[in-house]
This record gives structure tokens, sequence and C-alpha cells, in this order.
């Protein structure tokens, strides 16, 4: 997996590179474009164009034939019989390719996500810093016989702690003084573990962030392959996930000023949607 | 603790200020949104969002036209498609209506309740250079305030630009009949009640055709910025008095925040909780305007719980009235003095529950934190449900105690009309992040609560906040005030700015301790504190007169020399030890006749023989005949009414101190002597109006009238720490009013400003406005124009 997400993060930061500088709603907008291009000819060339074509063409006679025939039910009912059944075949005939689609979006959105979906904590700001320690290694810490501390690069100040009764949560809080990206480090006994801290204004860290880092699974994919930029702890470590609180918003940052295509996902899915359509007579893609 | 700006006790407010809680006597809730409140099947939801989905709905609606609805999806549709789209990028910067103010400025900043005596010394003593400076371009003022002098009278005089008998807000408090009796609520807003939905399977149903219950804006007459709108010049006014729910605009060219007047989500002036491990179930209310609760310990979780009480649950039957909560949780650390507070809002909207965590150390105030009420799992409302926000003190750590203010709306997803238009709440929000949206957002509830406590056998009374937890929150309030006019200077152009502080007001009614005229500089002889307390918390008063003075510096700066500038103040203060209870006054003069002589506590209603009752007050300063054809229970003949009045009013003004023979009573006015207009006597909607309103000298001030507890004395001295206040003759508390530009007409008054900016703006001073134009010509008097 670490392999897979090295070389995810070596094309996306090559394909990034170039738009760095540019707004996030520009960066974003031409990705989109583009994927939705991409996107387009791989549906193309992983389906069965012929019966695809063929299943819109009944559709089609159908609706003329009730449009013709409305007033005899018997064609009515027929006519309406095939078009569902020639929906249900376009949406078998659209699983191959939305399977063999999946393979790269999962590590594209992901990458997507650390680009447009969490913002810098703002310079000034103080937030909560979340470590879930292993049950052997909260009993530990509970009855003294280790020690979990939190440190900071330079510009970020470690304000205060809490335990949770059995001490399977420690939290800091920490206020962020400078811009940059900062590295927090847990300290548990004698291991260490890492966590970087972006500091600034939204778009102003050209790195993708993760809000948490976990060694446990949170649903059917691993966090390893969601969040491919920073490693997380081995499933053994006394540490089972660190966390920033402030990075975690809520409603994800706008990318845009506007309601309707603020949240970056609407607007990567309308602006990917709309170029595939665009290029789709040229194409002469059938969907 | 003191009810509204009132400056009246919670004791003293007593049935009263349990009315005002009522939804229907005080909501939020405007217009449909309160029909959803109050009818449960219609959706509680966010207006602004409403304007948003309506976006999203008409755009997508055409993106599936295009999309689906045509099997041959061509160049042509693409183009569509993407013309849409780009309409719906450029569509929300579309909303601004160009001015025709032709660049002309006059801002004008409200400092509820600064004193023109204090404001003076300040500037003698060199602390406010900038005041110093725009007096000396154009002047300082004392500016007549209204009769009486109570905020959402005084406020309504400067937006109509006319007495009360022009707009009709007479008092904090107005009277209304429901079935023969006399209840009182908030003079500036009121909730009507709608028609009860249908019940079916234990839930509520409400019918399109049903009447909804509507939240209205009391105030009448015409306020002076829909005159600038008719003529299109741009007004931003921020946090306006008395102006809840905000007026409409109807050519939109007037943007309004509403201020003093706007309640909590509860549809109360203010709700604080307040929750400790020493409090049991049966702990009570603290004496006014918030709420006890018990916090547990649960030993399986290891952390303490207790219930955030939230709005009524609108959707459930058998639960109507009954509140919806959110449960909170707090964790101390084992050894530090700092714990771990978290809930989960649950909402649809959001797709998930959305945790909220954070720390607190002992002391510590969190930020503002959402808190959403939900009325059912399945919310018709979008999921937007009820949505607030509030900040919590954690005052202990282990064993906690937990201070919660007031639930505020969250302004950038509003449950009720608190801006004009809608969304401009949002657009605030998302400026200047949360705020306080509460009309009265310091909490002096809070500074007066105590309750009694059993501990270990031993009876304890147990204070919430101390002068140091005041100071602290009130600075919060004005902190967001600061901000938000940093974002009004630097989005103004040109029109109408109005901003408004209530600091000046809330902090000067809890620490202003100023001596009186002639008295050397004393603190002595404070209610509640020492000398030296009174005196360190007179002067952080005086700070925030100072920086008021930094926010007029800012103000100036963005003017630039061609504004008109207006700094003013609806009134000025003076501090208080007696008090007086006017419905005691006039039961022992023969006025107020008991049902039965031995009881004197509870309900008006309950208590006065109205057959035999010639007057009663009502609210403040507010004195009601019990006329025949007017009261629910008349006694009085019409045709004896002026012999009645002048009856009262003679002895009103021979009163004097028991304590030291000082007279009380400075002034008593007849309203149909002092009022103009279709809310004075003999208008068309006198129904409401006072017969009286009592001016009392300084040092002295009215407890609260209507709450029926007669069995007080009736005059007696302070001990609260509410300890100055306003509400006496009007002419005592002038207010301030300075200009860079000098006035040409003698003893300004509230009523002048309207006219004055109508005329800066070139527009002709309206009939119904009283005020006169304060730049006019001396020779032409009280010109218009």
């Amino acid at each position: 997996m670490s392999a897979l997400n090295r070389l995810s993060n070596w094309l996306f930061d090559l394909t990034y590179a170039p738009m760095a500088e540019l707004p996030p709603w520009a960066s974003l907008g031409v990705i989109s474009a583009v994927i939705g291009v991409v996107m387009l000819l791989a549906y193309k060339y992983t389906s069965w164009q012929s019966q695809i074509g063929k299943a819109r063409d009944e559709i089609k006679a159908r609706m003329l034939a009730m449009k013709l025939f409305k007033d005899n039910l018997g064609v009515t009912l027929s006519a309406q019989g095939g078009v569902i059944w020639s929906s249900f075949k376009i949406l078998l005939l659209s699983i191959p390719p939305i399977l063999v689609a999946m393979i790269p979006m999962v590590p594209l959105l992901a990458q997507l996500a650390g680009r447009y979906q969490f913002a810098p904590l703002p310079t000034g700001s103080v937030t909560e810093v979340k470590v879930a320690l292993s049950d052997a290694f909260a009993e530990k810490e509970q009855h003294g016989e280790t020690e979990v501390s939190l440190e900071a690069t330079d510009g970020v100040v470690v304000l205060d702690r809490w335990r949770q009764g059995d001490s399977r949560q420690m939290w800091w809080r920490v206020r962020a003084d400078r811009p940059g990206m900062h590295t927090l480090t847990v300290r548990v006994g004698d291991q260490t573990f890492m966590k970087q801290l972006p500091v600034g204004e939204p778009g102003s860290i050209q790195a993708a962030i993760s809000p948490k880092l976990t060694n446990h699974y949170t649903g059917m994919l691993d966090n390893t392959m969601m969040l491919p930029w920073e490693p997380a702890p081995p499933a053994d470590a006394p540490v089972r996930s660190i966390e920033v609180a402030g990075l975690m918003t809520s409603v994800a940052p706008d990318v845009l000023p506007i309601p309707i295509l603020g949240n970056w996902i609407v607007y990567f899915l309308v602006v990917s949607i709309l170029f595939a359509l665009l290029f789709k007579p040229l194409f002469n893609v059938r969907i | 603790m003191q009810n509204a700006k009132c400056g009246m006790t919670n004791a003293e407010c007593g049935a009263d200020l349990a009315l005002y809680r009522r939804p229907s006597v005080c909501s939020e809730v405007s217009g449909a949104e309160g029909a959803r409140r109050r009818s449960p099947s219609l959706p509680a939801r966010s207006a602004p969002r409403r304007g948003v989905r309506r976006l999203r709905h008409s755009t997508f609606g055409a993106l599936k036209s295009c999309c689906f609805q045509h099997s041959s999806f061509g160049i042509q549709h693409s183009a569509t498609l993407a013309a849409l789209v780009l309409l719906a990028m450029i569509l929300p910067g579309c909303g601004e209506k160009a001015s025709k103010a032709e660049g002309k400025k006059v801002i004008v900043l409200g400092l509820d309740g600064m004193d023109p005596r204090l404001l003076r010394r300040l500037m003698d003593e060199g602390r406010m250079p900038t005041f110093s400076k725009l007096a000396a371009k154009g002047g300082f003022w004392e500016l007549g305030t209204s009769v009486p002098p109570q905020s959402p009278v005084a406020w309504s005089n400067f937006i109509v630009g006319g007495d009360p008998g022009a707009h009709g807000v007479f008092d904090f408090i107005h009277r209304e009949f429901k079935d023969g009796e006399i209840l009182p609520y908030y003079s500036t807003n009121e909730t009507t009640y709608g028609e009860k939905p249908y019940e079916m399977f234990g839930f509520y149903m409400p019918m399109p055709w049903q009447e909804s219950s509507k939240l209205l804006l009391k105030r009448g007459g015409k306020p002076f910025w829909d005159y600038l709108d008719e003529k299109g010049v741009p007004s931003r006014l921020y946090r306006i008095p008395a102006n809840y729910p905000p007026s409409e605009s109807k050519n939109k060219y007037v943007k309004a925040l509403s201020g003093m007047g706007t309640t909590d989500l509860m549809g109360t002036q203010g709700t604080f909780q307040w929750f400790s491990a020493e409090f049991d179930d049966d702990v009570g209310s603290p004496d006014d305007g918030g709420r006890a609760a018990p916090l547990k310990y649960d030993m399986e979780t290891q952390r303490w719980h207790c219930k955030l009480a939230g709005i009524p649950n609108p959707m459930v039957v058998a639960a109507q009235g009954a509140e919806m909560t959110l449960p909170i949780y707090i964790e101390p650390d084992r050894e530090e003095s700092i714990a771990r507070i978290s809930y989960v809002n649950q909402g649809p909207k959001w797709g998930m529950d959305q945790p909220v965590e954070f720390l607190l150390r002992e002391g510590e105030w969190s930020d503002w934190k959402p808190v959403v009420f939900l009325p059912s799992p399945y919310d018709p409302g979008g999921g937007a449900g009820s949505r607030g926000i509030v900040r919590f003190q954690l005052r202990k750590a282990d064993p906690p105690e937990l201070y919660v203010t007031p639930i505020n709306f969250d302004p950038a997803y509003p449950s009720g009309k608190i801006t004009e238009p809608d969304d401009w709440a949002v657009e605030l929000a998302k400026a200047v992040g949360p705020f306080y949206t509460k009309g009265f957002a310091e909490d002096f509830h809070a500074r007066e609560a105590k309750i009694k406590i059993d501990l270990g056998g031993y009876a304890t009374e147990l204070r919430l906040f101390d002068d140091e937890d005041y100071k602290t929150q009130t600075q919060f309030v004005m902190d967001e005030g600061k901000k938000l006019l940093s974002h009004a200077l630097s989005e103004y152009q040109d029109g109408l700015l109005f901003f408004y502080f209530s600091s000046t007001d809330l902090i000067g009614h809890v620490f202003y301790w100023e001596p009186e005229p002639g008295e050397p500089e004393a603190f002595t002889d404070h209610p509640v504190r020492d000398d030296e307390d009174a005196e360190t918390y007179t002067r952080s008063l005086r700070e925030t007169y100072v920086q008021c003075d930094a926010e007029l510096a800012k103000v100036m700066a963005k003017a630039g020399d061609d504004a008109t500038i207006f700094v003013m103040s609806d009134h000025g203060f003076m501090r208080y030890k007696r008090k007086l209870n006017l419905n005691t006054w006039l039961l022992e003069n023969g006025f107020i006749t008991l049902k039965d002589e031995e009881k004197r506590r509870g309900s008006l209603n309950d208590l006065v023989d109205w057959s035999k009752t010639k007057a009663y007050s009502f609210g403040l300063n507010a004195i009601y005949l019990n006329l025949k054809g007017r009261e629910p229970q008349g006694a009085v003949d019409p045709k004896d009414r002026d012999a009645v009045l002048r009856e009262l009013s003679d002895k009103l003004r021979a009163t004097r101190d028991p304590l030291d023979e000082r007279p009380v009573v400075k002034t008593v006015y007849r309203t149909d002597e002092v009022y103009h207009g279709d809310y004075a006597p003999g208008g068309k909607f006198d129904q409401h109006t006072p017969d009286l309103i009592v001016g009392l000298h300084r040092e002295y001030v009215v407890r609260l009238g209507g709450t029926g507890d007669l069995s007080l004395k009736w005059i007696y001295n302070n001990t609260g720490e509410w300890s100055a206040d306003h509400c006496i003759a009007a002419e005592l508390v002038p207010g301030i009013l300075l200009s860079n530009r000098k006035i040409t007409v003698a003893d300004p008054n509230l009523t002048d400003l309207a006219p004055t900016i109508l005329a800066e703006f070139g527009i002709e001073k309206p009939e119904k406005m009283t005020g006169r134009n304060l730049f006019a010509p001396p020779n032409t008097g009280k010109a218009g124009l």
C-alpha cells in the first residue's frame, strides 16, 4: 500500500505542481475538466458502446410509440415496459466502466480531498490535538508506568493537557502562532509519532492536509489509502490515532464564494460532468 | 435579577417574566417560521437557506431538464448548461442595487445610555480625544430624550422622528386584554397564535389553509429609512433597536440587523442555563432570567452530564410544551482543573451527527458553539431544525459547575428573521464569524442570579456571575461590536450607516456609580459593593467609554470630510438608592381596591377588585385609568377622566420619601398633553396608550408594575447589583449628541434626528414627523429642509 501511496502522491504532486499558484477554483476547475474528459474516454473504451447505443435507440423508439399510439393502452403499456427494460440494460452496461473508473478515482478523490477539503489552522488560533492510546498503554499511563507528552516545532505552543479518566484519550490544546507546516511529536515512553500541523491562510500551504492519522479501519477502505500523505501509526503502536481538531471542519471550506458550488466535491462533480457532456458529441460517446 | 433593561429584579418581575418567556408572548420566530414553531407540521427552517435552496432547485431543475429529459444531448444543450452554471456563479453578486445617494454619507453611531455628564468629565480629562475632536468641529449637546426615558421608547422616537404618540411604544412592557385579563408583552414585538393544527397519530399536522402564528413588529409609524428606501438611498443598520423582526425594505435599499428586542432561541429576552454538581433535582430556578439544573455523575462512563434546554418540541402532540434537550457531558481531568465538554448535534442536514468537543480550564469561556434542536429524526425542515449558538463558561472543573449563555440565533443558519433581507445575517456571519444576536447581549441576569441550596443541612446561597465575570462577558459583546463595526465600515460606500453599541447602557446599569451633580467624587453607599469596588467598577465603565472613543476614531477615519457624523445616545444615567412600587402607592392612596385585604401576592388580575379600582400601573412608568369602555372591567366613567387624572397627578407630585421628606416625583406627564399622533389619546390607535407617565426625581426608580406583588412597601431601599438607571423624569437624563456640523436648533431632541438625516439626503420632512431639522437655517427655525 505504501508503494501505491508513494506513486499516487508522486503522480498527483507532478500534476498539481503547475497549478499550485492558481486560486483553488481555477486549479480544481482545470483538474475537474481534465478528469471529466478522461473519464468520458475511459467510459467509451471500457463500455459496450454498441449495446448502449442500441438500448438508447430502443428507448427512443418506444417513446415514439407511446406518443403515436397514446390511445392504445396495450401499446402504451408495452412501450413503458420496454423503456424500463432498456433503462435497466443501460444500467447494467454501465457497471463495468464504473468499476474500472473507481480504481483511479478513489486515490484521486483522496488526493483532491487533501488539497481542497481541509483548511490550515488559522494563525493565532487555539485547537485540540487528540491522541488515542491503545488499551495497554492507557493502563500504563494511568498507573504512572509510562509518560505521554506532546512536543511541537517552533511556532506552535502547547498550552495544556487533559486526560480521560482511563487515559484512553489524551488531549492537548495548542496555539498556532506562526504560519507554516509544523510537526507535532507525540512521545510515549521511548517511542515517537509525528503529525503534521499546517498553519496559515487557506490555500497558503502547498501540500495535502489530513486531520487525522489512525491505525484502525473506519470503513471499507484503509485509512492509509484515503489519507496517503502521512504515515499512520502501526497497528501495534501505543498510539491508535492522532487528530488535529481545527482542521476538520463540519462543512468543507468553500472553493468558491458561491453557496451552490462552493463545496469542492460539488464543484468537482459539476465541472467534470459538464466537460464530459460538452465533449460527448465530439468523441461520439453514448452514455 | 433584572428584567431586560427595566431595572427591576426578577423576584419583582415574577409572573410577568414567566409570561415573557412564553412563546406566545415573546418569540424570536417570524412569520411563517413562527407558524412552524407553533404549528408543528410546518417545518422549521432557516429563511436565508430557503433562498439558497430556491437557487439550487431552479438551477438543478434546469440541469435536470437539460440532462435527462432529452435523449440526444447536443452542443446546444451543453451551451445552455454552461450558461446556467455561469449564471449561478454570477447571480449571488447581483444582489446590490445601485445607490442613488450620489456619494452623500451620513453615519450615526448610537451609544445606548451614554451619559453626558460622564462623557464631559472624560473629555475634560483628555481621555476621549476623538469625541473632543468631533465636538470641536461641530458641537456636543445634551439630547432631549423620550417620555418616559426607556430605551424602546427612545429609540422608537429616533426611528420615526416623533414622540410615542407616533409609534405606540410607551414602555418596555405593554398590556393586552385576553379573556377579561390584563397580560403583559414586550412592547416592540408580539407573537400571535395560529390555528391549532390537526392531530394525527400523535403528531401535529397543520394544513396549508390554517392560519399560522406570526411574530409582529409592534412599533408603529414609518421608520425614517423607509423614506430613504423610496429614494434609492442605501441604509445599513447594525443592531438597530426596536426593530425586531426587521421591517421590510420594499425597494431593497435597506439592510438591517435587529438589535434590542431580539429574543433568544427560546423566545425570551434571555435565558441563561446554570448547571452544578451541587444542585439537586428540585433546585428550582434562580431569581430571574435563567434556569438551574443539576449535573449528575455516571459511574460507568465516568463523566458528568446535564441537559441543555432548548425550544418546545412542536412535532409531537404528547410532548407539546415539553422542551427538546441536548445532553451535555463534562469529563474533568484526573488532577488538573481542566475538563472536556462534549455533546452531539443531531441532524440529517449534515448527513451525520456532529460531535462538539472542547476543553475548558476552570473559569475559562469557550468560543461560540452550535447547538441544534431537532423536533424528530424525520425533520421536515430539511434538517435545519432549530439551530443556535452558545458560549460555555466552566466555572468549576471538579465537581463541575457550568454556565451556558442564552441560546442566540446562529447568524450563519438563522432559525428566525433577524435581518432584512433574510440572508444578510449569513453574509455578516461569513464576514465576522458568529456573534450575539440577542438584543440584550450583556447577561445582566447572570450577574444577579442566586439560588439557595442545602449543603449538609446548612442553607447556602450560590451566586452565578461576580463583577469580574460580568465585566468579562460584557467585553465579549463589546469586542464583537468592534469587529462588526470594522466590517460595516469596510463595506460602507455612501448612504446611511447606523451602528449601535449596547454596552454603554448595560454595563452602566450595573457599574455606574458616578456622584450626583454637585457631589464630590466619592463612591460610597453602594448597595452591594464596598467603596473600593464601587470605584473600581465605575472606572471600568469609564474604560468602556474610552473604548467607544477608539471606535469613533475608526468611523471618522472612514467617513472623510464630506460625511455628516452623529454620535448620539438615547438617554443618560443616574445611580439610585430607593425604589418605588407604584401599585402599592396607588393602593395606599385609594386608587386600587383589593378583593381581599389580606391577600397581596399574586397576579393583579387575581388580587384587584376592578369594580372599585380607579387606576393601576403596568410596565415601569405608566399608569392606566381603569376606564369604562376601554378596560375589561372598567370602573371610571370617561366623563370623570380629567378629575381622576388631576387628583392622581396632584397626589403623586406631593409624595415625599418617608426617609428624609424629599420629593419623590418630579414630573407627572399627561399623555394627552405630551403625545401627538395616531397612538396619542384620542388618536386612531389609542386603546393601549397609558394615561399618565410618572417621572421620578434622581436617585429613585420605579419597580416593574403589573406583577401584582402588593405586599412590598411603596418605597424601599435598593439592595441589588442593578444600581443605576434612567427611567425617571426625562429632563433629568438627557442623552448625548455630537456632530461634525453645528446645529442651529436649540434643545435638540431624539425626534429631530430622523428629519435631519432625511434632509441630508434632500428629502423633505414627512408630515407625520414632529422633529426638526437640526441644520435648518436659523431664520427658518423648524423648517423641514
